[in-house]
């Protein structure tokens, strides 16, 4: 959405919308691959669910009463969380509750199990905390409506941190719930006649081939290499953004 | 190699199946109908891509209900209910 917000002119309200589109597209292609690797734990996904699709839709009805230099602040400083959210995440499973084992998986009805390639063996791990998952789902959903992101940046640490699930299964369950999120605040944009087919058709193909490309290559590239850079381009973005939101454009 | 939801076993593995090729579908029509309308000066190809990649998500929830319904595995089918109702409500009242 920044690229086309302050590179290409694109207005912001339709920067965000063909951004959602692009979410759905991300989502579902990358999605596809995680189900297949069973990493997606549908249960825990759907569950949080509930509440980030009300958040997105009460985000995608607020973001139209907004006005550019005050999304534009907004968006700067939730990029500006990102980029430190992305570079303090650490590897591994990321939870006292995950553990690598070739039993069956852990009691609770959310719980899940999943074969960890990269450790040659499966991983096995139960859900805690449920209901500060489902408040923090609303907050996510809400930023996804209001600023065309996929929630997955408060998602993902959410579920590694908070509720122990390990960091594949929490991505790969958060990108299966942005592309739900995503849907929701998309058609309301859609419905506003706010999704330009010239320009969201070729963000959303471009996003269904990199994210198929990326889910690829995410097995094979350092986690922490990958972090970083897109942590200093986030902080770039932000500090753009952050200019934008006071009236100074950088095209 | 699946995700073995707990109580579910090959249940959920059939409901991951099911998601993954209703998306996985929606994902080539959509990619080929948007490729089409960047190729070819049709616009509507893009119009109609657009709209099937945003249905294939809500195709996957709707199956997913289904199927949980079928399983008797009510409170996630109760789960993909509420969102349901929450994304239908959304439709309706920005329409």
């Amino acid at each position: 959405m920044p690229f086309l917000s302050l590179l290409m002119g694109v207005p912001i309200h339709e920067a965000v919308a063909v951004s959602l589109v692009a979410v759905v597209a991300t989502s579902s292609s990358s999605t596809v691959g995680f189900l297949s690797r069973g990493l997606v734990n549908l249960r825990l996904g759907l569950t949080l669910e509930t509440t980030m699709t009300f958040g997105a839709a009460l985000g995608g009805f607020a973001s139209v009463a907004f006005d550019q230099e005050a999304l534009s602040a907004l968006f700067a400083v939730l990029l500006g969380f990102m980029a430190l959210s992305l570079f303090r995440r650490t590897e591994g499973p990321g939870s006292a509750d995950a553990s690598a084992s070739g039993g069956g998986a852990p009691a609770g009805r959310l719980s899940g199990r999943f074969f960890d390639q990269h450790l040659g063996s499966h991983v096995s791990y139960s859900v805690a905390r449920v209901p500060a998952g489902l408040v923090i789902s609303l907050v996510a959903g809400g930023m996804s409506g209001l600023l065309g992101i996929g929630g997955g940046v408060v998602n993902v640490p959410a579920m590694t941190m908070l509720m122990g699930v390990p960091m594949k299964a929490a991505a790969a369950t958060s990108s299966f719930m942005i592309g739900l999120t995503a849907v929701a605040g998309a058609t309301v944009y859609y419905l506003h006649d706010l999704v330009d087919p010239a320009v969201a058709a070729p963000v959303a193909l471009g996003a269904l081939l990199g994210a198929a490309g990326g889910a690829r290559l995410s097995s094979r590239l350092s986690g922490t290499v990958l972090r970083r850079v897109l942590s200093a381009v986030l902080i770039l973005l932000a500090m753009q953004m952050a200019l934008a939101a006071f009236g100074v454009r950088l095209r | 190699m699946r995700q073995e939801a707990p109580g579910g076993g090959a249940e959920g593995r059939s409901v991951a199946t099911v998601v993954a090729w209703i998306l996985r579908a929606g994902v080539g029509l959509a990619g080929a109908l948007l490729f089409s309308g960047l190729a070819l000066p049709v616009q509507v190809a893009q119009e109609v891509g657009i709209i099937v990649l945003l249905a294939a998500p809500a195709l996957a929830l709707g199956a997913a209900f289904v199927l949980y319904v079928t399983q008797k595995d009510w409170p996630v089918a109760g789960a993909c209910l509420v969102v349901m109702l929450v994304l239908g409500a959304t439709v309706f009242a920005a329409a």
